[in-house]
């Protein structure tokens, strides 16, 4: 009833009837028997690509009607029957021809229902011809539509689909007259399943609808009880501030009950205003706070909750125990001070100062000594608890080793120690030995001692002396050091870091140690006092080109002039303080020094007797940055000074 | 040269004309002052501070106008650094009587102070509290400044140990 045909190299390939179904018939048959019948016919036929490609040209290909309506599915699973890819393989073919230059074939495609144009099809005058020349597009474009009508149709409906009418040579096409029988039924067919189809339509519209009106209802149901869940929590935390403010409104009371006590307060009706010490930052209480005495503070810490963390948590009210905490402890009864100290603030202690200089400081009326055994008492305390202890300072009467043993057994973390003792000291070379524990000292100060050797001293520097950077040894009046040129040899050759020294009243030391010193280059600070055989000319000048001299204390060395312009000329004019009294020098000498001394910032020149009204002009002249002159005892009239300002007479 | 006098705004919307004197003694409105130079006559507001706390606060400057400015003693080159409490003894008579006021007043005195950076002002409120809190128990101190009692048992008990262990020591 339908047939192909095509023209392949000159050759007529021809689809017999017989490979292509019937559809018409197969669908009255259908319709009849409520059953679709087994397939019956051959899948049509197609010339695979590969025979077509390999055809020598192809001159013409016509397509006559040939109602290749087969079951869509299947071309798609079976895509080597499927038409589509057939013409699009053939067309591919055809392209190829027309790129290598090669004739291409007259094409003629028709696109219409096979049962509409039927009796166009009958007639070849009727039919309509549409010469698409070589537009392979065009019937890419009806295939898309028929591919899409094919896969979205239900077989079961529409089995049959418009079809692309494509014929051969119009001389050549067959006529079909049993699709026309079939062709009012068909017809029937059709509107009616469009029917079915459109009543199926609307069904599934409304059941669509009913199925959203389900999903929204249930939609509010839980938006209903989410909103019951809001409702509750609101309720609870409703109940809660409640009680939150009856609890506050009780307090409230508590407080006006307890402001009523106070009777100034009494007149304000406000709560807040009614304390007015709670508008005070922590801040400002502290800054108060530090006009008050340890000892009050630790009263106030009894008062209030917020007080007491204000006193207990502001370091700086705690850091440093001075010596006037520790007379209050020795006065008061309760020793409530040093209990809560060593309980509690010796952990924030970096720094204890008992030393003399603390105490003359303060000047208390009834500032006694401490005595050993109290001392002993403290250092108990402090030493148990102090571990964190940096910087220690205390005065001894009599320096024990037993006190060095425990200070350096328990205080492992210092870094300053400095004991003053204003008599004889009695440890040895043992006590000094224990100091090499204190593995972050970087400054010593002790007092002379007449139980201690070079050999002891010795000792202590090889161990500590790369770390020492002030080691200082003062003089205790009535004590014969025993420490001679050998210990400060060894002192030169171990501290290299050392930038402050002192040595003072060591009348056993010569010349020969300065010497010894001057590889010491980082000391910029050094006390000779009392110790007149170490300066010569010829070491002092050595000593001060050496290094960088800042603070320089000679006091009482029996220093001319000669030494002193030594000293200067060869201090690279970086001499900020220096110490002169009871020296015999003379205004030359002043002169040179303050030269060579622009930085010169104070001055002691008391007790030298030789100094005139000639020193201040030289002072004005050549120091500019002077604050402080000591001039006590010598010529010099205070008229003299007035001319200075920033003098400290 | 901008006018000599200064006029601010207080908390409760008073205009108050005081001298530029008095004004720059405080570092607050001074820095105000030199921040907004040529385009003075604009009251200075100050929202923290009343007319009737800020009256105070002049008086005071006026009486302490010709005190010479805190200069930084040369003796303290000498001076070795250690703590100590600060002397909170005041000396002056006036200013004894001018600190013998209500406890609210003091403080509103010290926060105006506080936030206007009178430093002499400030300083002398808090000695004035500090003298206050001195000598006295904490139950006196309690009373004296209107706090609770918020410590508890607890807490006493450990400062009593405190104590405890010292008496046993000494």
């Amino acid at each position: 009833m339908m047939a192909a045909v095509f023209v392949l190299g000159g050759q007529t390939v021809n689809f017999e009837p017989a490979f292509v179904p019937d559809i018409s018939r197969k669908e009255a048959q259908e319709e009849q028997n409520g059953t679709r019948p087994k397939e019956q016919c051959l899948p049509p036929l197609l010339p695979d690509a590969a025979r077509l490609s390999s055809a020598l040209s192809i001159t013409e290909c016509t397509f006559s009607q040939v109602g290749w309506a087969f079951e869509p599915e299947r071309w798609m699973h079976e895509p080597q029957h499927n038409p589509r890819s057939f013409l699009m393989e053939t067309f591919d073919a055809i392209h190829q021809q027309e790129q290598t230059g090669q004739s291409v074939p007259h094409f003629y495609q028709h696109d219409s229902h096979p049962a509409l144009s039927n009796n166009a099809l009958c007639s070849p005058e009727g039919m309509q011809h549409e010469n698409y020349g070589n537009h392979p597009q065009m019937l890419n474009m009806n295939l898309d539509r028929f591919m899409s009508q094919a896969t979205n149709s239900s077989p079961r409906n529409e089995p049959m689909k418009p079809f692309m009418d494509s014929r051969i040579n119009a001389h050549t096409t067959p006529t079909n007259y049993s699709s026309r029988v079939h062709h009012d039924y068909t017809e029937q067919i059709r509107s009616m399943s469009t029917k079915v189809e459109s009543l199926s339509q609307q069904l599934n519209a409304v059941t669509e609808e009913r199925d959203n009106l389900r999903i929204q209802l249930r939609q509010l149901q839980n938006l209903c009880q989410e909103q019951t869940t809001v409702v509750n929590g609101i309720k609870s935390k409703f109940g809660t501030l409640e009680k939150l403010s009856s609890s506050i409104h009780s307090l409230c009371q508590d407080t006006w009950s307890s402001d009523q006590l106070s009777p100034e307060e009494s007149s304000n009706d406000n709560s807040f205003a009614s304390n007015p010490m709670t508008r005070l930052s922590a801040e400002m209480l502290a800054h108060i706070f530090r006009f008050i005495s340890r000892r009050d503070l630790l009263t106030l810490a009894q008062s209030c909750r917020t007080w007491r963390d204000i006193v207990y948590n502001s370091p700086n009210l705690w850091r440093k125990l001075s010596y006037q905490d520790i007379c209050l402890k020795f006065r008061s009864d309760n020793g409530l001070l040093i209990s809560v100290l060593s309980r509690y603030y010796f952990q924030w202690l970096h720094e204890i100062d008992l030393g003399f200089r603390a105490q003359k400081a303060h000047l208390l009326e009834d500032a006694q000594h401490i005595h050993s055994k109290e001392l002993q008492q403290l250092s108990k305390a402090i030493f148990d608890n102090c571990k964190t202890l940096r910087s220690l300072t205390i005065c001894a009467a009599r320096l024990y080793d037993a006190t060095l043993k425990s200070i350096c057994d328990n205080c492992k973390s210092l870094e300053v120690l400095c004991v003053e003792s204003s008599k004889k000291t009695l440890y040895t070379d043992e006590g000094l030995s224990e100091l090499a524990q204190l593995s972050q000292l970087h400054s010593l100060c002790l007092p002379s001692s007449e139980h201690y050797s070079d050999r002891g001293v010795s000792r202590l520097i090889k161990r500590l002396g790369s770390q020492l950077i002030s080691l200082e040894f003062h003089f205790i009046n009535g004590v014969n050091n025993r420490f001679t040129d050998n210990a400060v040899q060894f002192i030169s050759k171990y501290c290299l870091k050392l930038s402050n020294i002192s040595l003072q009243g060591h009348e056993t030391l010569t010349s020969k140690s300065l010497e010894y010193l001057s590889s010491c280059t980082q000391i910029e600070k050094v006390n000779f006092s009392l110790s007149p055989l170490i300066l010569s000319e010829a070491s002092v000048a050595r000593f001060a080109a050496a290094t960088r001299l800042r603070i320089v204390d000679v006091s009482n060395c029996q220093m001319g002039d000669a030494v002193l312009i030594a000293l200067a000329d060869n201090s690279h004019e970086s001499i900020e303080r220096i110490h002169l009294t009871s020296n015999p020098i003379t205004d030359a000498g002043i002169k040179r020094l303050c030269e060579k001394s622009p930085k010169l910032k104070y001055m002691n020149v008391r007790s030298c007797m030789m100094l005139t009204n000639a020193t201040v002009g030289h002072v004005r002249r050549f120091c500019p940055d002077i604050q402080t002159v000591d001039a006590k005892g010598t010529q010099i009239s205070e008229a003299a000074w007035d001319t200075l300002s920033c003098v400290e007479l | 040269m901008a006018s000599e006098s200064i006029s601010v705004t207080t908390s409760d919307d008073q205009t108050i004309q005081l001298s530029r004197k008095h004004a720059q003694m405080s570092q607050t409105i001074n820095s105000m002052l030199e921040d907004s130079v040529g385009a003075d006559q604009e009251a200075i507001p100050l929202p923290n501070v009343s007319s009737e706390v800020l009256k105070k606060v002049i008086d005071w400057c006026t009486h302490h106008e010709n005190d010479p400015a805190p200069v930084e003693k040369v003796k303290k080159l000498n001076k070795k650094r250690e703590y100590k409490a600060k002397n909170s003894t005041i000396s002056d008579e006036w200013d004894k009587n001018f600190v013998n006021a209500e406890l609210r007043v003091i403080v509103d005195i010290l926060l105006a102070a506080n936030y206007l950076d009178v430093k002499g002002l400030f300083e002398l409120m808090c000695k004035h509290i500090a003298n206050e809190l001195k000598g006295k128990t904490p139950d006196q101190i309690r009373e004296r400044f209107g706090i609770q009692d918020d410590l508890t048992e607890e807490d006493k008990a450990a400062m009593r140990k405190a104590w405890g262990a010292t008496k046993n020591d000494s």
